[in-house]
């Protein structure tokens, strides 16, 4: 008879080797084979013994938050796909009541696993309001093992060989993460059969979504901001207004932008993907000229981000909508901090201590403030109250940035139509960034 | 001191690696001495932008950084605010909070309120805003230094940087030195022999922690180059993906005249002026082995957030201590006979893995029953 046992990560098998997918039989496997190997051990009606899976037991789970008629769907959809599965909903739409629901109905041990130490914090307390039971907290100087235990990438991943073999079901929330390298080896060291992954934006082009598929399921349930909107999300507007350079930034821009140009040219270098551009700044570690490319490059892209006419046009912007809950998004803290000095609006930023973000957030929340600026850090991972208007001064190509920083001001309110302003400079490679943001 | 390992510049070439030492005293020296000293009572914004700058100048940008970070060593930055830039920016906010400030007349209109209720000016308030940010931190001194000075200690900081990725140290000296002797054991693996020329090999392994590594390095180094006859082999794999392990050579009379330190070297302290310290996240006194463990983190990650939250502290390998809580532990300690003593000292400043801190002082201890009559002692 086979024995199954878990060590730091990996499945032993003792007796006699399973066959899976490989080329020969093994007696070792990655701990998220676990439900594969049980599986074909059930199928072959081979006698063994399961000494891996070692899981908390639970207290009754059961909560009174009600699931909207999409987030049924997505729960009936992950249940019927063995429970493995990623679920694309848009920020606001519920997807932590989507993840108490399926953790209720499952009644098993579960770790969910976030990117930040606030994010463990606000999920910790929205469970233990739903279950009104202890929950456990991994990361941030915490380390509290409950039958239910939030925890960061980190820690999960750091724990991955004591706590492995605990946990029946894994809630990754912002399941993009785990397609980094070292986030994947959480996904390979714990071996809860019961997966699931949150997102609001899955890039379907992304190369390691075939990982994604293997370490947590396959995506059972995707709806966009298009989907909700109007409905359980405010309708909105996305307003593209295109700005010309003054004619000094103009001249600037094209300037440092052709030196960047012309290095390309001259080397024959051509930069048709994220790939091809990591290597241009490699280069420019060795060869000084592709240095100055690289400088010229950011220059020219400091200009075209941060133009004197997006400030301007920002100003009659706030002027004209000045009771709207507004968020101020920009790419460089820099000019964060400028305008936040020349229009005395609060900032916050990857700088800002925790206290004074909360703070800001807290009166943002109340209405005291109307208006917060920020660069990236409100992107995600961070609980930010309602706005009605956000305006994009500057931002990266992302599709997923635009994504979430547009569910900012969806949280629906009778009669609301949220705005999206995104400001970009005219006749500038920002252009090109604009409408790739805007693919999927 | 050390350059940032982003910085190290090396030639390599058939199994030899050499830090690409500056030999004379290049134009760029006395350009970056000028620029410092341009920018004494200017704010570190400024400053940082001169330096990239300078970048474009022909030079190697590491190299011009590397000299930079050399520089930042000899400065003192320090905070001017009237009043807490945290309460500064709170009532500013809530009292533009009911309007939207677009134009010069309306925000000066909501700096002359808050600054009235202040009693400071509307240039101090505005000046108080984000003085806690680096880049408003102002430069209040810098040690002037000789470009030939400045060049051979870059070439040690260059050299220091590029040594942490050793594999193994052979270092030779004349005169026995109990103090460089119990650093070398706190390096590595290591085995002292010889009487009138002593040798220290030192077998280390590959280490993610290497700043920490480096730290203990310089303060070797900076001990050996002072003896006579010293000489240094090094087995370095750089950068750590990097299969070979190559050798580097030098000694007192080849190479040895292109280094040097800094007998004064203080860490670039940040002073606060008039607003309220803010209380380091971890203490004055952090032993990072034992609050990465407590936090289950690397201590890289520790490392990583101490900068990000902006306090400096001395680093002395494995133990970081504010400047000014370093001052007051080290004469504290040198009072101290016991071991009881020396916890109960360390205790009252908060530290709990006290053998650590000792450690990191240069102390040792000779064990004696009970534990907290064990005599201490720096050699």
């Amino acid at each position: 008879m086979r024995i199954l046992e878990y060590s730091r990560g990996r499945i032993l098998i003792d007796g006699d080797p399973v066959y899976l997918d490989q080329l020969e039989p093994m007696n070792s496997f990655p701990a998220n084979l676990y439900y594969r190997i049980i599986e074909h051990l059930d199928s072959s009606n081979e006698p063994y013994r399961d000494r891996a899976g070692v899981f908390l037991k639970t207290p009754k789970l059961e909560t009174t938050f009600k699931l909207r008629d999409y987030q049924v769907d997505a729960l009936k959809f992950w249940t019927k796909a063995n429970c493995r599965g990623i679920v694309v909903l848009p920020t606001g739409s519920g997807k932590t009541v989507l993840a108490v629901k399926a953790i209720e109905e499952q009644k098993c041990s579960t770790l969910v696993v976030v990117p930040t130490i606030v994010l463990v914090e606000q999920w910790r307390q929205v469970l233990q309001q739903a279950f009104n039971t202890p929950v456990g907290a991994l990361g941030g100087g915490q380390e509290d093992i409950e039958p239910i235990t939030v925890s960061t990438y980190d820690s999960a991943r750091l724990r991955a060989h004591k706590l492995g073999n605990i946990f029946k079901l894994i809630i990754f929330d912002e399941v993009h993460h785990l397609t980094a390298p070292s986030n994947r080896r959480i996904a390979e060291r714990y071996l809860a059969p019961k997966r699931l992954g949150l997102t609001a934006t899955l890039q379907k082009a992304e190369a390691p979504l075939l990982i994604l598929e293997e370490l947590v399921g396959p995506t059972v349930y995707e709806l966009g901001v298009t989907d909700l909107a109007g409905s359980h999300l405010a309708d909105f507007t996305v307003k593209t207004i295109r700005l010309p350079l003054s004619g000094a930034e103009q001249y600037e821009y094209n300037r440092q932008y052709d030196i960047y140009r012309d290095y390309l040219k001259s080397r024959k270098i051509k930069i048709r993907s994220p790939r091809d551009y990591l290597n241009f700044v490699k280069r420019s570690g060795r060869d000084p000229e592709a240095r100055r490319a690289l400088t010229a490059r950011n220059a020219a892209m400091d200009i075209a981000l941060n133009s004197s006419s997006k400030i301007a046009y920002l100003k009659q912007l706030l002027k004209s909508n000045p009771s709207e809950k507004t968020l101020i998004f920009t790419s460089h803290n820099k000019l964060v901090y400028t305008l936040s000095k020349e229009l005395l609006v609060p900032a916050i930023t990857h700088q800002t201590p925790q206290e004074e973000r909360e703070e800001i957030l807290s009166r943002f929340h109340s209405g005291d403030y109307k208006r917060v600026l920020t660069s990236r850090v409100l992107d995600e991972g961070v609980d930010v109250p309602d706005a009605s208007m956000a305006v994009i001064l500057s931002g990266s190509g992302s599709n997923r940035q635009f994504v979430q920083r547009l569910g900012r001001i969806l949280r629906p309110s009778p009669g609301k139509e949220a705005l999206l302003f995104e400001l970009v400079s005219a006749g500038t490679a920002e252009v090109y960034m604009s409408h790739r943001r805007k693919q999927r | 001191m050390n350059l940032p390992f982003d910085h190290i510049r090396m030639f390599r070439r058939s199994g030899v690696i050499k830090p690409a030492f500056i030999r004379e005293p290049l134009g760029i020296l006395d350009t970056l001495i000028a620029v410092f000293k341009d920018h004494v009572d200017k704010k570190r914004g400024p400053l940082n932008e001169t330096l990239s700058d300078c970048e474009h100048l022909g030079y190697d940008f590491r190299m011009v950084r590397g000299i930079a970070s050399v520089l930042e060593a000899r400065s003192v930055f320090q905070s001017r605010s009237s009043m807490s830039p945290l309460e500064a920016r709170r009532q500013v906010f809530t009292e533009a909070a009911s309007r939207v400030v677009a134009s010069k007349d309306e925000r000066l209109a909501v700096l002359e309120a808050v600054a009235a209720r202040n009693g400071v000016s509307v240039a101090e308030l505005d000046d108080s805003l984000y003085a806690d940010l680096d880049d408003e931190q102002y430069l209040v001194s810098f040690r002037d230094i000789a470009s030939e000075e400045l060049m051979k200690q870059y070439n040690y900081a260059n050299m220091i940087a590029l040594l942490a990725y050793s594999l193994r140290l052979e270092i030779y000296y004349r005169g026995s030195d109990d103090y460089l002797e119990h650093q070398i054991n706190r390096l590595g693996k290591a085995t002292i022999s010889g009487k009138g020329r002593i040798k220290a090999v030192i077998e280390l392994k590959s280490t993610r922690r290497l700043s920490q590594r480096a730290s203990k390095i310089d303060e070797i180094m900076r001990r050996v180059i002072q003896k006579e006859g010293w000489s240094l082999r090094a087995n370095i794999k750089y950068p750590q993906r990097y299969k070979t392990v190559c050798v580097f050579d030098i000694n007192n009379k080849d190479g040895g005249d292109l280094i040097s330190v800094d007998e004064e070297e203080n860490e670039t302290i940040i002073e606060i002026g008039l607003t309220k310290k803010k209380e380091p996240k971890y203490g004055d006194i952090v032993v990072l082995d034992d609050v990465a463990r407590l936090k289950g983190v690397i201590t890289a990650q520790i490392k990583k957030e101490i900068k990000e939250e902006g306090t400096r502290y001395r680093d002395l390998g494995g133990v970081l201590v504010t400047p000014e809580k370093h001052g007051e532990i080290k004469d504290g300690l040198a009072k101290l006979d016991t071991l009881g003593e020396a916890q109960r000292f360390l205790k009252e400043h908060g530290v709990s893995d006290f053998l650590a801190v000792l450690e990191a002082y240069g102390y040792q201890v000779e064990w004696l029953r009970p534990r907290g009559n064990s005599k201490i002692y720096r050699l």
